[in-house]
């Protein structure tokens, strides 16, 4: 996926060292293909900042759900470098992964995990970037196919932690999702689905 | 757009991204040592995650078929599902999946050219 945003950006006409800057200081996969997309159309500086920032609005909930699975009585590292590299793929691997670590291991493998994901991310996009371009020259398939990597990404997300919740609440926020869809835009339309997976959680969790 | 004007945005929006990531867990910190959450508060919690990546899947698939979807759309989207399938059941982790997916998605499209 790295490999692939460093693509899109290149072929979107940004320079590959501004596709690498991008993933050093945003670090926020969907959102940075959102992100070029927006700049690229040559959309108004605030609405850029105020699209893309409301598209990571959902990792407002990632923390302090991250945080309650770690062991809050040994804490040794620093909240602000554990809070850094809180992407969804970071968090959906941590929150399938950590309750088979013991409690004093937790924190330093999250870290772990952290760092090799954005190091990873950083080093694709480069390689994307820099010698992406003969590649997609070179064929019209890898240029359409590009459009998938998001969509599989997602789905092998949702495949990592469909077993934490249960179906209702990933079948209501793919229901509020659609139904968001035909009436607010699309940031708006995941808000909804988020907020009515957790509405349906808690409703659940109460009526127990 | 200038190049300038792309990096301050550039920054902006990284610096609001860290802090919508880092500002929650302080508060979460700072109220874990007043006191517990309730149990359904937690459930609710650990719902916005997996329904976040549940809405961002629809929100992808919306935007690969419509206007309308069509079988010459829907072919490889099922083959690229299939392919993240099988890449997660027998190799495990998430980025041998998606490649899975990726894969069979464009050998799709190739076929059908």
């Amino acid at each position: 996926m790295a490999i692939s945003f460093g693509l899109a950006a290149i072929h979107a006409g940004f320079a590959p060292w501004v596709a690498v800057l991008i993933s050093i200081l945003v670090y926020a996969g969907a959102a940075q293909f959102i992100l070029i997309t927006l700049l690229a159309g040559g959309g108004s500086p605030v609405s850029v900042i105020g699209i893309v920032l409301l598209m990571n609005v959902r990792h407002v909930f990632y923390g302090p759900a991250l945080a309650s699975r770690l062991d809050s009585s040994s804490r040794r590292l620093p909240t602000p470098l554990l809070a850094a590299g809180l992407t969804d793929e970071v968090f959906a691997t941590s929150i399938s992964k950590l309750a088979e670590r013991p409690g004093h291991e937790r924190e330093y493998w999250y870290a772990g995990l952290q760092l090799g994901a954005y190091l990873a991310w950083v080093a694709g996009t480069a390689l994307g970037a820099y010698f992406g371009k003969d590649w997609l020259q070179s064929s019209a398939v890898l240029a359409q196919t590009l459009g998938f990597v998001l969509p599989a990404l997602f789905f092998a997300l949702l495949l990592e932690i469909r077993g934490i919740v249960p179906w209702y609440v990933l079948a209501g926020a793919a229901a509020m999702t659609l139904i968001g869809m035909a009436v607010l835009p699309a940031y708006g339309a995941i808000v909804a689905g988020m907020l009515a997976g957790a509405l349906l959680r808690f409703r659940r969790a109460r009526g127990a | 757009m200038q190049t300038g004007t792309v990096i301050w945005i550039v920054v902006v929006i990284g610096i609001g991204t860290y802090l919508i990531r880092l500002l929650p867990m302080l508060w979460h910190d700072r109220d874990g040592k007043s006191g517990a959450r309730p149990a359904n508060w937690r459930y609710a919690l650990d719902a916005v995650g997996p329904s976040a990546i549940v809405a961002l899947l629809v929100l992808s698939f919306w935007d690969m078929l419509s206007p309308m979807p069509t079988w010459k759309a829907g072919m490889p989207i099922l083959a690229g599902l299939a392919g993240v399938w099988l890449g997660k059941h027998y190799l495990k982790t998430i980025a041998w999946a998606t490649l899975g997916g990726v894969l069979a998605y464009g050998l799709v499209v190739g076929a059908m050219g």
